[in-house]
């Protein structure tokens, strides 16, 4: 009671404003009326404790459910690369990897032994009533089995079979093969006919009975053909891609295709007219329809088997832990079976899977509700504590000023915002997002345009075992101290020179002298000393043995010794036009009457360089410091067009691995990598030398 | 009281309106497109019955855009003039680019961040990377169709040699389209020969002569061979890993017996894998019609040591190429290891030999010329000496050396290839048949004689062609026909899955492997590590990447354990 009594004491005594008025007069809060309530504060919060309860009763789970329906599941020791369900789904087909092929009923109980092919099972396929099973394998064979797992014959192809259909009859044996034919069969295994297609096929199902039984192929130039059982071709459909897998509707009506660019095309048996098509985000592996097409399955390399209406809409999405390789559809729509990379067989319940999703979907809807009310909730805990409370009023002034006052102020300024706007919008584009794209793509394996893999500190780690990106480092520091000498020394010798000169004749003329090279581009300038240290023909050898100095010749670029010396010293005599212009615009903006003071005092050149120039270029110095430090840890093109890193590693830097990584190498997430660590490098150079290297004057550009 | 019963009432109508909101039904975002009433299907019993349709004949049209890396704008545009006057609705576009492996490939990859790229022909004997990803049409299909340019089906345009070197043997899938060969040989001066007292030059020397020639050519004054020998010029494909891949031809071949096929193996083709033989005295055992290579077998036989380089064969091998190669020997330029470009030294006949491929016909006198006129392109600037020396000279030419010892098992072989990568990014199928129309164009014999002339117009400084066409009833224009005539075959070391080739400079193509190599074979031209040391040395690079190269090749060591199943990871296009 006493901390009550407290709050409400505290109330009081800031229930007025900075201008002495109470908050409900000039507040922002019209009608608002401010009283010691105690007890309205306990029923307000008495309000939101019940409201918060009963949302939290909503996103409770009602009862714990079964994953989607599945009803059992096969734990293969590899790949299950063929799977098939019988018309009633009690009878499912598990091809793998291991050679094996199993058929289990409906309960997931083992039917018969294993029956075991020479290599690995690529295509199983199985009659609606389970007794015919036909099976094509890695060892060239296609077999054909009864119900009870007894073989009746196999034939054997110069390639792989790579797939095989059975008619709901057993009448008619059809399989694909790795030699590019089609090969079909009657039910005693004789060779009906044999069509060499000289393209890759490997999609393929048959419908009908008896006489009337028919071959489906699909083909990798998008072909579908309809054959009779004597091969004839009935009809071709043309797709826009690949086709991968076909299934049939056991009269022929509807034809699913699954093609090489994802999508699950179904078409009319009767005409090749497309109905509708369904694009998943993935290759499609396999597809499979329901006998009376109310219902597709799709299976896709993104891991998710689709399930479709007969429209083409999705009603359902299976996902796995890996692809999906094989799916089967029973006939009469009450199961499905999917294959998956991870070697896992599962049959699923169609009824308890949509209602499980739908129960998904309810609770998924009831937990959103909750957060949005949770979020509501609070909000409006905090309207009401800033109407009713002394110290929410306080905040709810100090918030209302300040968003619109930078509102007010924008507003003001629009014209401007509106005329930059066009600038940053580039900067963005061009600038900032390929930055922060390298920094995500760090932690990837990464091909533009074709995949991005999460991968951690991966690439990292193998940067930490890369003799050329650890010895670009020693480089590196020596570039980054050389170049800094340099730039620190000749252009300022010069600058002081021409500073120095009488006569501005003289001074104009020297100062364009010695800036015009400026306009030479870099890179020529590497062309003309690689021509200077050629070993065969080069100036500098050439020079060496007309003084008589011929045992200094060397391979200047191919000695180990020497190729980092020789890098560095291109240039020569390294008057950076840049850094001299700096340089010299620093020491004519020292005022006059320093340097005359200094030269009645008596100061000689050089005091007056130590003790008032140098001083006063401080800017100028730091400025260049850190566009030296920048360049020299990035330095890239100096290497690569003269040493190319070599010989062995003794030339390379950091920006030439990440180069090499790049584009030679194609593994652009560990140049990311790369560019993040001379990203930070150059960071922290910048930053100590903002810090610690103190100026006199700034330099102002 | 008021205030609670206002704050009850907006928690109501805010879960009223969140309610309503989530009406939407989970995954409706991915439903079908276009969806036509579908007509009644036929009953169960019954099979539907087909209809009668007709295929409409339609006029070509569209856009083709070719996007090779080259600067003859020449030829290429006179090939789209001539197929647009045949189909005016189709507007060929010649949009060339620089050549330059790096640049273009990078080009390549930034097209391919679209799903559709506008680029329709590409080039690059470097676009594995996008087969394997699927974004590149496979030519197999089309092979088998019929050319209308020619009226036959278009494979029959080819020689098959070539596209048996290409093309897939087990899938029969191939992503980059041949259509010109391709050999490399030696180059020799004549008169600087004839001046050292060589006038004995077989066609195909031994090692031994080789050797023999380099020194009366040394003691004779100028430097028997032009080479250059840079890391990067090592590393990056330059002529140094022509002679390396023959050498480890020679001493590797009898390895097929280890990597083909086994009976069982998903590649094993019946009628040819159990007829071939292994016959090293036989330039085209090896060849992929004749025999199939598993790369699961010769990986596993890389880790398990039935290969191995740490050997006195390697030993035996570099040996014999040091005696040519190493710089203290005094055959190759002083300092040829930092050496970008030795060419104008045989140019200006201060070196007698350089190896060299077909294209040196064409491009011979056009560089002769340039140098006199003192432009090159090598280089910034040319000295009044060099512009002196470059007069056109007569030259002719060997095949690679043999090299001969114990452990050789046949003679040495070349690059024999085919030339040519045209490659078309995947799009739908009324565009790619297009783009493929063009390209059935281009390689029929009308295409390719508006190719060669323009290629062979002495007026044109950006053609030359480096061999003859693999296109036949095509005839190369005036003397050509006559000069790639006296070539002298002696085999291809570069075919898919050839043993030798695949680990001659680094492991399969292995960038990090080929780079490492590169660094060897300096040293040890250099004299810095023995034919001993780097036998020792590449065995360990082998063991210290073998996991880096299998997850290159995307195979696991189950697939390495499992030989005579076909790896999850592979593909046709693959570096094997």
């Amino acid at each position: 009671m006493g901390s009550f009594t407290q709050r409400a004491s505290n109330k009081r005594r800031s229930s007025l404003n900075r201008s002495g008025k109470p908050l409900s007069q000039g507040s922002g809060l019209p009608g608002l009326h401010l009283a010691s309530k105690a007890v309205p504060f306990r029923r307000a919060a008495g309000a939101f404790a019940l409201a918060a309860t009963i949302l939290l009763a909503v996103a409770l789970p009602l009862s714990a459910q079964s994953p989607e329906g599945l009803l059992w599941e096969h734990d293969a020791a590899s790949r299950v690369q063929a799977v098939a369900i019988s018309e009633d789904g009690n009878r499912v087909a598990v091809g793998s990897r291991d050679n094996s092929l199993r058929l289990f009923d409906g309960a997931g109980e083992l039917l018969w032994p294993p029956f075991e092919a020479e290599n690995s099972i690529l295509g199983v396929d199985i009659s609606p009533d389970g007794e015919w099973l036909t099976v094509a394998s890695e060892d060239r064979f296609v077999y054909l089995l009864d119900g009870e797992g007894n073989l009746l014959w196999k034939f054997k192809a110069a390639r792989p079979m790579n797939n095989a259909a059975v008619a709901g009859d057993g009448s008619l044996v059809a399989a694909t093969s790795d030699d590019l034919s089609v090969y079909v069969f009657d039910n005693k295994g004789n060779l009906l006919w044999q069509e060499e297609l000289g393209i890759g096929v490997r999609a393929v199902d048959v419908y009908g009975s008896g006489e009337k039984a028919r071959v489906v192929l699909g083909s990798d130039d998008g072909l579908i053909t309809i054959y009779n059982r004597e091969g004839r071709d009935l009809l071709q459909a043309w797709l826009d891609y690949s086709v991968v897998s076909v299934s049939v509707t056991p009269n022929g009506a509807r034809i699913l295709a699954g093609a090489g660019d994802g999508s699950a095309i179904l078409l009319n048996g009767a005409n090749g007219s497309q109905i509708w098509s369904f694009q998943a985000e993935d290759t499609v592996k396999s597809v499979s329809l329901a006998s009376n097409g109310s219902s597709a399955l799709v299976g896709s390399e993104d891991g998710s088997a689709y399930l479709l209406d007969g429209n083409g809409v999705l009603t359902h999405r299976f996902r796995q832990e890996s692809e999906v390789l094989s799916v089967g559809l029973a006939g009469d729509g009450s199961r499905l079976t999917i294959g998956t990379v991870s070697g896992a067989a599962r049959i699923y319940d169609l009824a308890a899977a949509l209602s499980g999703a739908a129960r998904s979907s309810a609770q998924r809807q009831r937990t959103l509700i909750a957060v949005v009310g949770v979020i509501a909730l609070l909000a409006l805990a905090a309207v009401w504590a800033a109407r009713n409370t002394a110290a929410g009023q306080q905040v709810w002034q100090r918030s209302a000023a300040g968003p619109l006052g930078v509102m007010q102020t924008m507003w003001s300024a629009r014209l401007s915002y509106l005329l930059i706007l066009p600038t940053l919008a580039l900067l963005l584009t061009f600038n900032y997002y390929p930055a922060f794209s390298g920094l995500y793509h760090a932690f990837t394996e990464w091909s533009p345009g074709v995949r991005t893999e999460w991968v951690g500190l991966a690439n990292f780690q193998s940067l930490m075992e890369n003799r050329f990106f650890l010895s670009g480092f020693r480089n590196a520091a020596i570039l980054v101290v050389v170049s800094i000498a340099k730039t620190m020394t000749m252009p300022l010798l010069v600058a002081e020179f021409i500073f120095n000169l009488r006569n501005r004749f003289s001074q104009y003329w020297f100062r364009t002298l010695f800036v015009v090279p400026i306009v030479l581009p870099a890179v020529v300038e590497i062309l003309v000393w690689n021509n200077i240290y050629d070993p065969a023909i080069g100036l500098l050898n050439e020079s060496l043995k007309l003084v008589g100095l011929e045992e200094l010749t060397r391979v200047w670029y191919g000695d180990a010794s020497v190729a980092l010396g020789s890098i560095i010293f291109i240039g020569v005599p390294w008057v950076n036009a840049f850094a001299l212009l700096i340089f010299y615009g620093g020491l004519i903006s020292i005022s006059n009457e320093i340097i005359d003071a200094s030269l009645v005092d008596g100061a000689s050149t050089w005091r007056r360089f130590w003790s008032i120039d140098l001083p006063l270029l401080m800017g100028q110095v730091k400025l260049l410091l850190i566009l030296n430090f920048i360049n020299a840890v990035q330095t890239f093109e100096l290497v690569f067009l003269t040493t190319g890193g070599g010989p062995g590693a003794s030339t390379y830097t950091p920006a030439l691995e990440l180069y090499y990584k790049a584009m030679r190498m194609d593994r652009m997430g560990i140049a990311s990598a790369i560019g993040m660590i001379l990203f930070f490098i150059i960071l922290a150079g910048t930053i100590v030398n903002m810090r610690f290297v103190s100026s006199s004057t700034e330099y102002e550009a | 009281m008021k205030h609670y019963r206002t704050v009850l009432g907006l928690i109501l109508l805010l879960s009223l309106v969140l309610v309503a909101a989530c009406g939407a039904p989970a995954d409706g975002g991915m439903a079908a497109e276009e969806a036509p009433a579908a007509e009644e299907a036929a009953a169960d019993d019954e099979v539907v019955e087909i209809e009668e349709t007709e295929e409409e004949a339609m006029e070509l049209s569209g856009e083709i855009v070719v996007s090779i890396a080259s600067n003859d704008v020449q030829t290429y545009q006179a090939i789209a003039d001539a197929y647009m006057e045949l189909h005016p609705n189709v507007s060929v576009l010649v949009e060339l680019k620089a050549p330059g492996v790096d640049a273009y490939l990078q080009w390549i990859r930034t097209q391919f961040t679209s799903e559709v790229p506008r680029v329709s022909i590409i080039e690059s004997p470097h676009l594995r990377e996008f087969a394997q990803e699927g974004r590149l049409i496979d030519w197999g299909p089309y092979l088998n169709k019929e050319n209308p340019y020619t009226g036959e089906k278009w494979e029959n345009s080819f020689e098959e040699w070539g596209l048996n070197l290409v093309r897939d043997p087990n899938t029969g899938q191939m992503f980059t389209m041949p259509y010109m060969s391709v050999q490399t040989f030696w180059l020799y001066n004549k008169a600087l020969f004839e001046q050292a007292g060589i006038t004995d030059v077989p066609p195909q020397p031994t090692w031994d002569q080789f050797v023999g020639w380099n020194e009366k050519l040394r003691d004779s004054g100028v430097i028997p061979i032009a080479m250059e020998g840079t890391t990067e010029q090592i590393w990056g494909g330059g002529r140094m890993p022509w002679l390396m891949r023959s050498a480890m031809d020679q001493y590797h071949r009898d390895e097929l017996q280890i990597i083909q096929c086994q009976e069982g193996d998903w590649c094993f083709r019946e009628g040819i894998d159990d007829v071939w033989m292994y016959d090293p005295s036989d330039v085209r055992n090896d060849d992929p019609d004749r025999v199939s290579v598993n790369i699961a077998r010769h990986l596993a036989a890389l880790r398990d040591g039935a290969i191995n380089f740490n050997n006195e064969c390697t030993v035996e091998m570099m040996t014999n190429i040091g005696r040519v190669f190493q710089t203290a020997n005094g055959f190759v330029p002083e300092g040829w290891t930092g050496m970008a470009d030795a060419y104008p030294l045989f140019l200006t006949q201060k070196a007698a030999m350089r190896m060299v491929h077909g294209g040196i016909y064409t491009s011979l006198p056009k560089d002769i010329r340039a140098l006199a006129q003192g432009e090159y392109g090598g280089k910034a600037e040319v000295t009044e000496e060099d512009s002196a020396a470059a007069v056109e000279f007569e030259y002719g030419r060997f095949a690679f050396p043999n090299i001969e010892g114990p452990c050789v098992q046949g003679t040495a072989r070349a690059n024999e290839l085919t030339q040519g990568y045209l490659a078309l990014p995947v799009k739908d199928r009324v565009q790619n048949d297009l783009e493929v129309d063009f390209v059935m164009f281009w390689t029929s014999p009308q295409g390719m004689q508006i190719f060669l002339e323009n290629k062979l117009d002495p007026e044109n400084l950006q053609g030359g062609i480096a061999g003859p066409p693999l296109i036949k009833n095509v005839s190369l224009p005036g003397e050509w026909e006559e000069v790639f005539a006296q070539s002298v075959f002696i085999g291809n070391y570069e075919k898919p899955g050839a043993p030798g080739d695949a680990v001659a400079r680094g492991f399969f193509k292995y960038e990090e492997t080929k780079r490492e190599w590169s660094i060897m074979v300096q040293e040890f031209f250099e004299g810095k590590i023995t034919a001993e040391e780097f036998a020792e040395s590449y065995q360990a690079l082998l063991k210290d990447n073998f996991d880096g190269l299998l997850e290159y090749l995307n195979l696991t060591h189950e697939d390495l354990d499992s030989p005579e199943k076909r790896p999850p990871g592979w593909v046709a296009a693959g570096p094997y």
